[in-house]
């Protein structure tokens, strides 16, 4: 390219911003239709059994219902391989809160109300919702997500411990968590035979084309014949991606050919219809030396998924690239139960898993007498320990002492309880993030020149709230070397070329790869004066680094707890993190990235937990009153900041991945601060007072 | 005694002179929007370094606000120091009976009331 880069790494505020703030921005539901039909979804109140009968006679006479929806009367689907998506396919019940039907009216409130004047009669059998390590029958899966293999073994482990000066052995647990994205999961559905295409959707998804093939997989149609539009979307992490309420929306629009339909779940719905976090036992041995330095690390998890399907959270994965030790072994088991299908929350594995290996390496650094930041540099490894091959780039060390440089670290008395203040117990702790910088191919781009000088960038993209939409316009503003006024870029609508989902980091890799492909390709073709009407495609190419490079991106956090003398009340007070993530798109939004990974790392550490009543199978806290979201007086200024050194093998950007990263080892620099604060280690989160008050 | 129809106007309270060396206590999860894990509400009269008088309540450990009258009585009369408001609310919470789950509730009472009492203690005249 001719001029150096100029939009990119400028702190431009969202190009959507606006329509944002003034309600202007059409979400999912919002979508403007003629005359729509509400559903409203009836939930299975045992977890398992058979639906023996369904009175529906009430439902059904109340005036303004349009349509019922059971498992007898419900259209049949093409395709039931999914079994999560085989929505009223069967009278079977795999969990509770398993969609057994539905009420289509001229309301929401109609449908609400004659939703529940039905009577479902079951046939209830035992069920089994609760995770333990201790289970008999778990299994080894064929890999871990997405495709991670389920175990690894390098030297000798046994040996490894046996020679070690100082040894480990702790067990620790994290709970079910929840998405809770401020936008439910919404859908506006039009069937139209005479269109083109059929069947449009107005879904709140990560991906427009993840939901086109799902749809029309599930419902026996060409691709062609199903549209997804998503311009906005309130909030994903993971979890906007097709479940059953997507389905069962399509359902009843197939049901009632020619009436649009709308569905949004409620808060509790979302408990119970669109995946979680597993939650994760997992046991950790560490053996070293007495200068520290790792001779052995074991990581092994147990965890659950569901008998009706398989998803296996890569909870130890990211131990096989952290520290260098002669000896390592991860392992992955699942619990199959009777319960929803877990599945992608941000940094999914990492997130679980570094709580727990950052967590045992601080407990390490104590048992050796040996400050933690110290600790992991002795540990750093040249290479990928598990592919023995160079990191692309790999600044953990930097972002350590960066970070214990703009903390004061130097300060600290490493002796628990040492420092008070004002009835307080005041403790500093310090943990590692990591995220793999993932890049898969089939992202296309186009750039076509239109009249009035301006340039369209298309691309099936979506912006689930991250800021993709300004990023992507940045980097494309600068593959032109054109002013970012006269740049369209166009995303949200699978009329745009297609592209990978939005998860995994790899948005601005994936998408920001094509839009350089395809800029490139239209400068290659017709130079600086195209004539209107000219276009030309990209797309993400691939990679030759990828297979001499191992990619991560890493980071430090470090927090101050301070927790109440008398009541173990828990309190952050102090946050900040330095991460290496490789090139900065755009400061402003990226700042926001990091800061909220954060903060939801901050809430996962002190609140989260989704507590289910093994007699019943749900999730009784199923609302944003009783699953506690850290509030606004939780959480304390939270420092962000990153290196801003480029990965020149990642990608044409240098950019690293900046979505999930904040998230990782959060909980650990928390749950290390209040030992630090008390003498007292959690090793099962949340840190809720009931586990320090009386003993701090 | 309220008869059928009738309506609440008003509710009275009697000024308690000690009521204005008095404090509430919320213990929650959260910083914000969370129910009392425990609360204590306290009222107390000093003189001479002794409890001329005190009423404290406690939430959150029972089906209703729970008086507890035999901290009070243990108070009266004793002087105002961290021993005594710990004793006080040990006699309390003597009988209390737990489950599982909320166990913690009888420390973090205990140590919320006495430490609620020992700042209105020091709190002023």
């Amino acid at each position: 390219m001719s001029a150096p880069p100029h939009a990119t790494g400028a702190p431009m505020g969202r190009i959507d911003g606006p329509e944002k703030v003034t309600g202007r921005a059409p979400y999912a539901f919002e979508h403007p239709v003629e005359r729509p039909g509400y559903v409203h979804l009836v939930q299975a109140s045992v977890a398992r059994g058979r639906v023996r009968a369904m009175h529906t006679a009430r439902a059904e006479s109340t005036e303004g219902v349009l349509a019922v929806l059971t498992p007898t009367s419900a259209p049949r689907l093409a395709s039931t391989a999914d079994a999560e998506l085989a929505v009223l396919q069967s009278d079977r019940i795999a969990f509770r809160g398993q969609i057994v039907g539905a009420v289509v009216a001229e309301t929401l409130e109609i449908a609400r109300h004659a939703a529940d004047l039905i009577r479902v009669e079951y046939d209830r059998e035992p069920h089994e919702v609760e995770l333990r390590a201790d289970r008999p029958d778990l299994y080894a899966p064929d890999h871990v997500n997405p495709d991670f293999p389920t175990n690894t073994e390098a030297g000798n482990v046994s040996a490894g411990l046996a020679s070690a000066a100082v040894t480990l052995d702790a067990t620790y647990t994290t709970p079910t968590y929840h998405n809770n994205p401020m936008e439910p999961h919404a859908t506006t559905v039009v069937w139209d035979g005479d269109r083109s295409p059929r069947l449009t959707l107005y879904d709140s998804t990560q991906s427009v084309h993840r939901d086109r093939e799902t749809v029309a997989r599930v419902f026996g149609l060409g691709l062609g014949e199903v549209g997804v539009i998503a311009p906005y979307v309130g909030g994903a992490f993971g979890c906007k991606v097709p479940h059953a309420p997507l389905i069962l929306a399509v359902l009843a629009a197939r049901a009632l050919l020619g009436r649009p339909i709308k569905l949004a779940l409620t808060r509790p719905q979302m408990f119970s219809l669109v995946g979680y976090r597993t939650p994760t036992v997992q046991r950790l041995r560490l053996g070293a030396d007495r200068e520290g330095r790792l001779t052995a690390i074991d990581h092994e998890v147990v965890e659950q998924t569901a008998r009706i399907a398989e998803f296996a959270e890569q909870t130890a994965v990211a131990t096989r690239i952290m520290y260098a030790a002669p000896n390592r072994r991860t392992a992955h088991r699942l619990a199959k139960l009777d319960v929803p299908v877990p599945a992608w929350m941000r940094a999914p594995g990492e997130c679980p898993g570094m709580f727990a290996l950052e967590s045992a390496i601080d407990e390490l650094a104590v048992a050796c007498g040996i400050d933690p930041i110290e600790l992991r540099i002795r540990n750093e490894p040249r290479v990928d320990p598990e592919s023995g091959r160079p990191f692309s780039s790999r600044h953990l060390v930097v972002c350590l002492r960066e970070g214990a440089r703009r903390f004061g670290w130097a300060d600290r008395d490493p002796t628990p309880r040492a420092r008070r203040s004002d009835g307080w117990l005041v403790g500093w702790g310090v943990a590692a993030s990591t995220y793999p910088v993932y890049a898969r191919t089939g992202s296309t781009a186009i750039v076509r020149f239109v009249p009035d000088e301006r340039y369209q960038v298309l691309i099936g993209a979506t912006d689930i709230g991250t800021g993709t939409r300004t990023a992507l316009t940045q980097i494309a503003t600068d593959a032109l070397d054109v002013p970012a006024e006269v740049v369209d870029l166009r995303i949200g609508d699978t009329e745009l070329p297609a592209i990978n989902v939005a998860g995994g980091s790899m948005g601005i890799t994936v998408w920001g790869s094509a839009l350089v492909d395809a800029a490139r390709a239209f400068r290659d073709r017709f130079g600086d004066t195209p004539s209107p009407g000219a276009e030309a495609t990209g797309e993400l190419p691939e990679n030759p680094a990828r297979r001499r490079f191992a990619m991560h991106a890493f980071g430090a956090q470090l927090a101050e707890v301070r927790v109440r003398e008398g009541t173990g009340e828990v309190r952050v007070t102090r946050l900040l993190g330095v991460f290496d993530v490789g090139r900065i798109v755009n400061p402003r939004t990226a700042r926001s990235q990091l800061v909220g990974g954060m903060t939801m790392g901050l809430s996962m550490a002190l609140y989260e937990q989704s507590l289910v009543d093994p007699r019943f199978g749900h999730v009784v806290n199923h609302d944003l009153a009783w699953y506690h979201i850290a509030v606004s007086a939780d959480v304390p200024r939270i420092e962000a900041h990153w290196l801003d050194v480029a990965d020149s093998h990642a990608n044409p950007m240098g950019t690293k991945g900046i979505g999930e990263i904040g998230i990782v080892g959060t909980a650990a620099a928390i749950a290390n601060a209040a030992h630090h604060a008390t003498g007292i280690r959690v090793r099962d989160l949340p840190i809720t007072l009931d586990k320090l008050v009386g003993r701090s | 005694m309220l008869v059928h129809g009738d309506l609440i106007t008003a509710v009275e309270l009697p000024p308690l002179p000690f009521g204005r060396r008095s404090a509430y206590r919320k213990v929650r999860d959260r910083a914000s929007y969370a129910f009392a894990l425990v609360a204590v509400a306290a009222a107390l009269d000093l003189a001479d370094g002794r409890v001329a008088d005190v009423r404290i309540a406690l939430g959150g450990v029972a089906h209703r606000p729970w008086r507890t009258r035999r901290a009070e009585e243990a108070l009266r009369g004793a002087a105002a120091t961290p021993e005594s408001f710990t004793r006080a609310a040990e006699a309390e919470l003597a009988e209390a009976r737990p489950l599982p789950g909320n166990a913690f509730k009888v420390r973090l009472a205990r140590n919320l009331a006495a430490r609620t009492l020992l700042e209105l203690a020091g709190a002023g005249p």
